[in-house]
């Protein structure tokens, strides 16, 4: 639940709602109307009663809250957004209930905000343009809004001081020594780099003699630390409310696991902590999540792919061979997809230390209508190669780190890859770039798409970093990140990533590609967005 | 880092506008042009609603497909003889897209049975998140009901189509309102900028497509 930050605003809100000054402010908090009714209003446009809320747009159109919302244009943070030539300006207390120089405007007062609210008139005199929707509110209503408008982002987020903006990494047990030092080697770099090249600028203001040279920096050291979990998953969330209270974070940066990065997500999520661009195969997010961004689904993704493409084949039955919890869950995913479409699912599960089983070899053998998913790593993947017969079979490229090589070609049936990737071959700028940067700083590719990764993780938040400004802001870094969309380019490879507001992968789709005579198939390559 | 940076100069002039509203100066450079800059924009916005043109454009020739995932042949079904409502959007847009799409919905209203030939159809100018089933719900929260189409399809298609509109901005966060109206009787486009109301829209379908 979001913290109820109201109370240290109350002299505040004394003006507004009742326009007198602090000096003789009720001190009774239950005056107020609460802000959580402003906060249903604002982001799910549902008044008070349950109602919608309804309102009129672009002249004569009539809409409800539940069709779009205030949060839809100013954003969750409230501090606005530019999308083509339209500007939605920051309605966060502090800009609102402060007169505004450009365009002239004095403070609003509940009273004002009513007007605005239901007549489009701001307390300058102007008439706003046609976007600003005219809203049905009573004056109880407008109360809860101001309520709310007051306290939206009205305090620094957590995780910064005057000096310093904190970060996390989190990195679980089951990620390899060589993988982790890799990963951490980029992020260190880059924000090592990151203070040498503003540390000037830190030490400048208040050096000059405009005004706009006293005011306090608005840059920050940033401070990247290792969050190092230990053992079993159901631990995890009590290690992270452990380090959060000691020392609490901005946002995470990065992070890296083999396990499913749920339990991290929803202590972000919880905390209203933003997670930037894991390093994780295993993601998953709720329905309404905001606070986690995903470079794609990851495993879940690529058994989407494979249910679509099986779709198309006369397959009724499916074996999937898999070990560990990853391909666990893949396989699970894969098989919740094909339940609803009445093929029959049989799950062969083996200790990651054993080679796989080969006896249902025998069973494909005598049923034609039978794929065979594999979701194994190259070495599990030779140890069965040539006991297979000639099924469909259907491989993972993110278990394959790529790997398309000789035993995983050389089966007797047709053989396909889920690459929920950039074509092999492809050209990849972004990846390009990324290595001619590690290469001049030492930094030795040892695990490319982590650390390039890591690379487009610091790049973004170092831009939402310099849009943020003064305003250090968790939802409004996010509200930043959704309509950062130039941001894509960066990414090294996904070949179509998008971000924009309640989407929280940004790769959404891949290929299928066959493996024909010891050579993977990309001529005809098609996209799928299962 | 220089050239990533100027990606971003839309996101610093916003910024600049959050500080100059909070009569904060953050001391950069760029804040200096920014109150004009802002003027324009709201210029721009407060000026004749929208424009009408006469266009030619051929059309191009894809599949795409729609809400219900049926495929589409988007020539086929924009010469077909029905007057035409056309338009881009896209189901996470914030800004202008809700308000478009309510937009058409209102004109309808508005045309009555009058309108009831009339053929709508919006295209996803973010073909990778709204697949038919995110379009669906989409449709369905804004009541969209029979004769409406939403599109969406491969992104190059949808580029091509942006393309053959003279509608691409380059990302769909430069997206413009734009409304293309077609009579079965003309091989011409009327195209709207500007984000018209529902009264307006519904006037211009009237004195151009249905009388
Ligand atoms: C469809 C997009 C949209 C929605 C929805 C929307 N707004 Fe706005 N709002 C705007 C735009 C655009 C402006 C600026 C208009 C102008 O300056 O001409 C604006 C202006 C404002 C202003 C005036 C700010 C100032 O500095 O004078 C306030 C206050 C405001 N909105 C509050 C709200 C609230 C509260 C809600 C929800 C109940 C809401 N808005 C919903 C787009 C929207």
């Amino acid at each position: 639940m979001p913290k109820p930050r109201v109370l240290g605003l109350l002299p505040l809100l004394a003006v507004i709602l009742f326009g007198c000054d602090s000096g003789s402010s009720p001190s009774d908090s239950a005056d107020l109307p609460s802000a959580d009714a402003g906060r249903r209003m604002y982001r799910e446009g549902i008044l008070p009663s349950g109602e919608p809320m309804t309102a009129i747009v672009a002249g004569d159109v009539p809409i409800m809250g539940t069709q779009f919302s205030c949060e839809s244009c100013h954003g969750r943070s409230g501090m606005g957004a530019a999308e083509g030539q339209y500007i939605v300006p920051p309605i966060a207390g502090q800009f609102l209930f402060a007169p505004s120089p450009q365009p002239k405007r004095p403070a609003y007062t509940q009273e004002s905000l009513a007007r605005l609210l239901r007549d489009g008139e701001t307390p300058g005199g102007r008439n706003l343009g046609e976007l600003m929707p005219l809203y049905k509110l009573t004056d109880d209503e407008v109360a809860a809004m101001t309520v709310y408008l007051a306290g939206l982002s009205s305090a620094l987020s957590p995780g910064v001081d005057d000096k310093f903006i904190r970060f996390a990494t989190v990195i679980t047990d089951d990620v390899s020594a060589e993988e982790r030092e890799a990963v951490l080697a980029v992020l260190n770099t880059f924000v090592e780099e990151k203070n040498r090249n503003t540390r000037l600028e830190s030490e400048r203001w208040d050096r000059g003699n405009t005004p706009a040279s006293r005011l306090p920096t608005v840059h920050r050291d940033w401070v990247i630390e290792e969050w190092a979990l230990t053992g079993p998953s159901e631990t995890w969330n009590e290690q992270l409310e452990q380090r959060y209270r000691d020392a609490p974070v901005f946002g995470m940066l990065g992070g890296l696991s083999n396990s499913p990065w749920g339990p991290i997500s929803n202590f972000c999520e919880r905390n209203e902590i933003p997670c930037l661009f894991p390093g994780t195969d295993l993601a998953e997010a709720g329905e309404d999540d905001f606070y986690t961004l995903y470079y794609s689904r990851g495993l879940n993704l690529e058994a989407g792919l494979i249910a679509h493409h099986l779709d198309e084949q006369s397959v009724s039955n499916v074996i999937q061979v898999f070990c560990g919890a990853g391909p666990a869950q893949a396989a699970a995913g894969l098989r919740g997809l094909l339940d609803s479409k009445q093929v029959s699912v049989e799950d062969v599960e083996f200790d990651c230390r054993d080679t796989p089983p080969a006896d249902f070899a025998e069973r494909l053998a005598s049923a034609p209508d039978t794929a065979l998913v594999l979701w194994l790593a190259p070495g599990h993947v030779a140890g069965i190669a040539n006991t297979l017969p000639s099924s469909s079979v259907y491989l993972s490229s993110t278990l394959l780190a790529g790997e398309f090589n000789e035993p995983v070609l050389s089966m007797p049936g047709p053989v396909f890859v889920a690459h929920p990737y950039r074509l092999p071959g492809q050209s990849d700028p972004a990846l390009a770039r990324f290595s001619a940067w590690a290469k001049t700083r030492g930094i030795e590719l040892s695990a490319p798409r982590r650390q390039s990764e890591a690379f487009f993780a610091c790049l973004a938040l170092k831009d939402v970093v310099a849009h943020m400004g003064r305003f250090f802001i968790r939802e409004y870094a996010l509200d930043t990140l959704d309509h950062a969309q130039s941001l894509v380019a960066y990414l090294p490879f996904y070949p179509r990533p998008t971000l924009g507001p309640q989407q929280r992968f940004m790769n959404k789709g891949g290929y299928v590609l066959p493996i024909k005579n010891g050579q993977v198939v990309t001529d005809e390559a098609a996209w799928i967005l299962p | 880092m220089m050239k990533f940076e100027r990606l971003f100069v839309g996101f610093v002039l916003l910024f600049a506008y959050a500080s100059a509203s909070s009569n904060e100066h953050a001391g950069h450079q760029q804040e200096q042009a920014v109150p004009d800059k802002h003027a324009a924009h709201r210029a721009a916005m407060q000026k004749t609603r929208y424009s009408a043109t006469i266009e030619n454009y051929s059309v191009a020739d894809v599949e795409l497909i729609d809400q219900l995932g049926t495929s589409v042949s988007l020539r086929t079904l924009l010469e077909s003889d029905q007057p035409i409502a056309l338009n881009f959007i896209f189901t996470t847009c914030t800004t202008i897209c809700p308000v478009m799409t309510a937009t058409f919905s209102q004109m309808r209203r508005e045309l009555g049975d009058a309108g009831s030939e009339l053929r709508l159809v919006s295209i996803s100018i973010d073909p990778e998140y709204d697949r038919p089933d995110k379009l669906k719900a989409y449709a369905e929260q804004f009541q969209a009901g029979a004769g409406w189409d939403f599109l969406t399809g491969d992104s190059a298609d949808v580029v091509q189509v942006l393309k053959s509109f003279d509608s691409y901005a380059g990302s769909k966060m430069n997206h413009q309102p734009i409304t293309l109206l077609k009579s079965p009787d003309s091989a011409s486009w009327i195209r709207i900028d500007g984000l018209a109301s529902g009264k307006d829209l519904a006037n211009e379908v009237t004195a151009r497509l249905l009388d």
